[in-house]
């Protein structure tokens, strides 16, 4: 299960609200009843609760219902025509200076560089990019078929690539949609090759746009749970003068892998181009013959229609005769 | 253009009619408890109460408004684009542009040689969908700027980076073509095309232009060659972009046309010559005419899912309805 506009799911917080103004206008309601109709009149008590519980409740979990809608819950799939030939594939390369801990030989980076390579040998129909983030994301190379440049530009890359400091996914994943040229009626990929350390939190707007366009991201996590120190013989220290110490952030991977309807492979597995290159070409093969691809199915009808019911039940309980409900 | 997932769903906005008609229209209810106003707090009230009926119709306008807005996010609304996908893959053109300072001359109005061959190359370039082209410039040494690519985007940006005497002071016609050719040689393209746009003679670079055009002719590239500027005396400014100085003068001389046309009829193309921006925007509208293949495209739609808005909309009509009932109004159920 998923939610695409999270953020819906805030106004919430308004529901809460009028739950509070509701139980405040029932005393009140009750109060003015009462010395409308006097002690006996058989219009508060019981009755009057039901009625109200009956209006206001309704009403109350419509509104809920109708953010639960507008948050986009998906879950299961469904099946989307897809008749795009030819594959784009974009590498994100990480190339902060966390990736120049050893953890992973010879290095992160220098890892994900020959990994890139070896795919970039072993898809000879593909065309290749290269976005290259740290703090801020630039793309590198833009999609083209000239491997001999794609292969120069991996061969150079260091960190000093970029002058930003810092490790900014969100930036990366950014400039990996965006150098996919629209119209193209290709079947694009993006492969992610980083240790998953990000400044902030995987955006869900990004994530959703990367569904919305059916590009899946491979995600590789390069590096170990255990973690290294970053920089031999001299590891960098953070401000309290102590050796930082780098880990691979698996889940932050696996989340832009499950959202996005990719894979998370780690980088240290035996084999991993060739897992890559099968995985690949398989999803590649099953879009092919199929025609289709799936993409989440959105649940949004579910939330609303109960919401539209409820309203129904909201708007016949505001019809009924008070004696009806003695 | 919007349209509905659901479009049978709509048909519950008929479902609003009789509501509204027993909600709103039909008076005699049971569910409405009437009291004469004059026991209210002993406070006499004083018709017609204008502020009130207001509020209450917009009260209830917001309300169906949400009603109708609950109905159509339910439908499943989304915003279509079209978009245009073609079928085939496109050629391959590489630009090869000189950027030595003679391209700095100021008879090209309103700038110089070299802003109009950008600003005429940014036209070609957006008129070409489909097709990857690439970027190398040339003065004393050549460099690769863009790989062909239909990342047109990425394309204009390294068109825009471009400056005089970046690549230092010289004409390396051949070290250009070579470069060009060199990366169009793995293109799976059906057709490849070189276009060398330059104002000066071979005077660097240790590759004959002969010998890369010939070279690019065994691959099956075509080869273009414009030469551009005007005979005589020429006023020349510009900045060096390294150093920041400022450079002002005369030059004299043009381009060697007779190896210009020798290139392009070595490289399988033609020899234009521009003496001006007009021309210049001409020629390259010969080339792309000459160009030409036949593209298949089909017309792909997209949609953008818009029921998160509309549920939106209706919330917030909801909201209103709600707090204009309960705290302004403040209604006793």
């Amino acid at each position: 299960m998923n939610i695409e506009h999270p953020r819906y799911l805030l106004l919430l917080g308004v529901a809460l609200l009028f739950l509070g103004v509701m139980i405040r206008s029932y005393t009140r309601s009750r109060k003015a009843l009462t010395s409308l109709t006097g002690a006996d009149t058989g219009y508060k008590g019981n009755r009057f609760f039901r009625r109200f519980v009956l209006m206001e409740g309704t009403f109350l979990l419509m509104i809920v219902c109708i953010l639960f809608g507008a948050a986009g819950f998906t879950w299961g799939r469904k099946a989307v025509e897809d008749d795009r030939m030819g594959v784009d594939i974009v590498f994100v390369l990480d190339i902060s200076r966390s990736m120049l801990a050893r953890d992973i030989q010879p290095s992160r980076l220098g890892f994900s560089v020959d990994l890139a390579s070896s795919l970039v040998s072993a898809f000879p129909e593909a065309r290749f990019g290269i976005v290259v983030f740290k703090g801020s994301a630039v793309r590198a190379i833009p999609l083209t078929e000239d491997r001999w440049t794609v292969e120069k530009f991996l061969r150079e890359v260091s960190p000093e690539s970029l002058g930003s400091k810092g490790s900014n996914l969100n930036e990366g994943l950014e400039q990996g949609l965006a150098s996919f040229p629209n119209s193209m009626g290709r079947k694009g990929y993006v492969i992610l090759l980083s240790d998953g350390e990000s400044q902030a939190p995987i955006s869900r707007t990004i994530l959703s746009k990367y569904r919305e366009e059916g590009i899946p991201v491979f995600c590789v996590g390069v590096g170990t749970p255990q973690g290294s120190l970053i920089g031999d013989p001299d590891p960098i220290r953070g401000k309290d003068g102590k050796p930082v110490v780098s880990r691979l952030k698996e889940s932050v991977l696996q989340e832009v892998a499950q959202a996005t309807q990719g894979i998370y492979q780690w980088g240290d597995t035996p084999g991993i181009d060739r897992i890559l290159w099968e995985r690949l070409t398989e999803h590649a093969r099953d879009r092919n013959s199929k025609k289709i691809r799936y993409i989440p199915a959105e649940r949004y009808g579910v939330f609303l229609g109960i919401a539209l019911l409820l309203l129904i039940i909201h708007l016949g309980a505001r019809s009924l005769p008070w004696k009806d409900l003695s | 253009m919007i349209t509905f997932d659901h479009p049978g769903r709509l048909i519950f906005l008929l479902l609003l009619i009789p509501l509204f008609y027993f909600q709103q229209i039909r008076k005699q209810r049971a569910s409405v408890l009437q009291f004469p106003f004059s026991i209210w707090r002993q406070v006499k009230f004083v018709p017609p109460l204008y502020g009130i009926r207001f509020l209450m119709a917009v009260s209830r306008v917001c309300f169906w408004g949400g009603a109708v807005g609950l109905i159509l996010s339910w439908a499943g609304p989304s915003y279509v684009l079209k978009e245009k996908v073609y079928l085939d893959r496109g050629m391959d053109i590489m630009l090869v542009l000189d950027e030595s300072p003679s391209m700095a001359a100021k008879d090209f109005q309103p700038e110089n040689r070299f802003e109009a061959a950008r600003s005429v190359i940014r036209n070609f370039v957006q008129g070409r969908p489909n097709d990857s082209i690439g970027l190398v410039s040339f003065a004393l040494e050549a460099a690769l700027r863009v790989p062909p690519t239909t990342d047109y985007e990425y394309f204009l940006q390294e068109l825009d980076a471009l400056s005089i005497m970046d690549l230092g002071d010289g004409t390396a016609l051949g070290m250009g073509i070579a470069v060009g050719v060199l990366h169009l040689k793995g293109s799976s393209a059906k057709e490849k095309a070189l276009v060398l746009l330059t104002d000066g003679k071979q005077n660097a670079g240790e590759i004959l232009p002969e010998t890369a055009a010939s070279i690019a002719a065994q691959l099956g590239i075509r080869t273009y060659v414009i030469g551009i500027g005007t005979p005589g005396e020429t006023y020349i400014e510009f900045t060096n972009p390294k150093t920041g100085k400022q450079y002002r003068g005369t030059l004299e001389g043009g381009f060697d046309e007779s190896l210009l046309r020798r290139i392009a009829d070595i490289g399988g193309g033609s020899y234009f010559y521009a003496g001006n921006p007009a021309a210049l925007a001409s020629v390259f509208q010969i080339i792309d005419s000459l160009e030409t293949y036949d593209r298949r495209a089909k017309i792909q739609i997209r949609k953008i899912a818009l029921y998160g808005s509309f549920s939106l909309g209706a919330f917030i009509l909801f909201s209103l309805y709600f707090l204009i009932r309960n705290l302004i109004l403040r209604e006793v159920l």
